[in-house]
């Protein structure tokens, strides 16, 4: 990270989903609750976290997938937080989304081409029908896909080829930010180890800047140049890689790193295991202060009073705890 | 004896790596085929579809050529021969005004399709574009929307079709007489064109709530973000991705459709609404026929075999064409 220019910018962006209970009472559920965070040109910005944390919903309202309750999502400097219809199409352009199930993120009735093609019929990428099929043989090249592959149907692929297609779907409007939403979680182990292979070349031969939703804290640490820590729509801890896995300062972020299967029996043994007590709390209502204070074993009265702030420690490192390093 | 320790016999020659022709030759593939295509494939592999679609062709054939090249026409009264039973001159006999049953069995089966396919056309076309946006735009919009399909569904319809028929019959045929109406509306006459306009207006609810139903579920679909993610328009989203993939039920109801607007014209002609003298449809042969159905029964079976056998055969259709319009089916 010599040169840190700042792709995406992400401020106080908040996501609520208004449900409604058998009264009538209307209630939230702050699936993304006042994040704010840079994602760097060129690099894999990784985002871990337990179900329900709102990697997903994050991801997802960055690109507008969702309508963000408020916030802004800006661009290379340019807030799409509010464009609408035809005024969002060249941004729609710029950021792509990879499906964490690439079994329901083709669609069945649709050939491969017809799937690849979209992309570019949408954005006037291909300017004649033979230029569309040699950008589409050439794009599923890229992404190692047989070009006869072309005219068949979703079905007849394996999980692994799935993904490449949904891949060649995102890189065909040659975007600049792509968010892959587990893409590797719904496939088989041995296949992962490809389809990461093929995202990373991908990310050199394009200049691709990648979000990195996941909640395999291995393949993070493989494939990512910084993480965010998720709890209950907050981002508790953001850090490079390495010192996230040597140095961790939030108590969630402890508690996880010791969750990470190891291989080896003996030193599974004498490692000690954070175990958290309860369930992580409902986002319909959250508790004061530090959304972790309920589970966590530090926690004081401030706890309860304060929202912590996410802030820095030195170095980039991001903390949102009253003790960072004091605990 | 070449044994396995045999080394000799095993020539280095035979383990060179495969030149990339040779790799070519190995690898099966399937020829590229279209959806619609692929489809027809697997609607003539499935025997009772393909009959069903022999016997709804040959009954088409039958409906437009047979009245042209027929000997007699469906009008012509032919004196002296009054209820004839079934010959070699009149195969169905002839009824009690002396006309060729064939003729107008044959007559009524064009009236009939052509009743039940244009109005399936029309509900499905109407039902879809509503359930499609219902289902699509959720919230208000789909509130509203469902509840004018539950008024609409709640009206009786035959009660609604006999009135409108009754309220419609002056004003259409004022229009047909002051000579401005095209000539197709000419020949199809007051009682035909009514039941249309009522089949438009009442009868695509179910088709809008299947879809609608279908719609809410797919929208969520992850291939519909995706679409959604590049940019596709709500119009392309509508008409690309989800009403494609509930073309099956579509179908199904369409198809389902034909038999029910069949039966809803053979009806109105029973009771004098539909279509009127000397045209005839297979209900309204039915009904003249019921007269006599103690003396010549063969007046009322000829008409009905024909209603049941074009309904039996739209529905086994249907059900094969669902199937092999499903990818997923494919083995």
């Amino acid at each position: 990270m010599e040169n840190k220019s700042t792709l995406v910018e992400i401020r106080n962006l908040k996501q609520y989903f208004t449900i409604k209970n058998s009264v009538g009472k209307k209630g939230y559920v702050k699936a993304v609750d006042n994040v704010t965070f840079d994602i760097y040109k060129g690099e894999t910005l990784g985002l871990v976290g337990e179900s329900g944390s709102g990697k997903t919903t994050l991801g997802r309202s960055m690109l507008r997938i969702y309508n963000p309750t408020s916030g802004t999502v800006k661009i290379d400097g340019i807030d799409i937080t509010k464009f609408q219809g035809k005024k969002l199409l060249p941004y729609r352009k710029k950021m792509q989304y990879i499906f964490q199930d690439p079994y329901a993120s083709l669609d069945p009735r649709m050939t491969v081409s017809d799937i690849v093609g979209e992309a570019l019929d949408i954005h006037g990428l291909a300017g004649s029908k033979s230029d569309r099929a040699d950008k589409i043989r050439e794009l599923l090249t890229l992404v190692g896909l047989n070009t006869e592959h072309a005219s068949r149907y979703p079905h007849e692929f394996s999980g692994g080829q799935r993904q490449r297609i949904g891949i060649a779907r995102a890189i065909a409007v040659q975007p600049d930010f792509i968010v892959c939403d587990e893409p590797v979680s719904a496939l088989d182990v041995s296949i992962r180890a490809q389809i990461i292979n093929t995202l990373e070349e991908m990310q050199d031969r394009l200049n691709l800047t990648y979000l990195f939703i996941s909640h395999d804290l291995g393949v993070v640490r493989h494939t990512c140049d910084r993480v965010g820590v998720m709890y209950l729509g907050h981002i508790v801890e953001l850090v490079e890689s390495e010192e996230l896995y040597k140095n961790p300062l939030h108590p969630y972020t402890k508690a996880l790193l010791t969750a990470i299967p190891e291989p080896n029996p003996d030193t599974a043994k004498k490692r000690n295991r954070i175990i958290l007590k309860g369930e992580i709390p409902s986002p319909v209502n959250p508790p004061s202060g530090c959304k972790f204070r309920t589970r966590c074993p530090y926690a004081k009265d401030i706890c309860s009073q304060k929202v912590p702030e996410l802030t820095d420690c030195g170095n980039g490192h991001y903390v949102s705890c009253h003790f960072a390093g004091k605990i | 004896m070449n044994t396995i320790n045999d080394t000799k016999v095993l020539e280095k020659n035979l383990f060179l790596p495969a030149t990339d022709e040779e790799k070519a030759t190995a690898e099966i593939m399937r020829p590229s085929v279209s959806y619609w295509r692929d489809a027809w494939n697997r609607l003539r592999a499935n025997k009772v579809a393909t009959g069903a679609l022999v016997v709804i062709i040959l009954i088409i054939l039958a409906a437009i050529i047979g009245p042209i090249i027929s000997p007699y026409s469906y009008e012509q009264i032919i004196e002296g021969q009054e209820n004839l039973k079934p010959s070699m001159q009149h195969i169905f006999g002839t009824d009690s005004l002396g006309r060729d049953l064939f003729t107008r069995t044959m007559i009524g089966a064009r009236i009939s399709l052509a009743v039940g396919v244009v109005a399936a056309i029309m509900i499905s076309i109407i039902g879809i574009i509503y359930g499609a946006i219902s289902g699509f735009f959720g919230g208000w919009v789909d509130n509203i929307m469902m509840r004018i399909v539950d008024i609409v569904y709640s009206v009786p319809t035959i009660l609604i079709v006999i009135l409108l028929q009754v309220v419609l019959k002056k004003p259409i045929d004022s229009y047909i007489k002051s000579g401005h109406a095209p000539a197709f509306l000419n020949s199809m006459g007051v009682g035909l064109i009514s039941i249309f306009l009522v089949m438009a207006l009442l009868y695509w609810v179910d088709m809008a709530r299947i879809v609608r139903g279908q719609i809410l579920a797919l929208k969520e679909q992850e291939y519909v973000l995706a679409a959604k993610v590049l940019g596709a328009s709500n119009r392309s989203i509508i008409f690309k991705h989800l009403i494609p993939n509930c073309i099956g039920q579509i179908i199904v109801v369409t198809t389902l459709k034909i038999p029910e607007a069949i039966f809803t014209e053979s009806f109105l002609s029973f009771i004098g609404l539909g279509v009127s003298s000397p045209m005839a449809s297979l209900g309204s042969l039915s009904q003249t026929a019921l007269k006599g159905i103690y003396s010549f029964p063969y007046m009322l079976i000829f008409p009905a075999a024909a209603i049941s056998v074009i309904i039996l055969s739209f529905n086994l259709f249907g059900d094969g064409l669902r199937d092999a319009l499903d990818p997923r089916m494919k083995k």
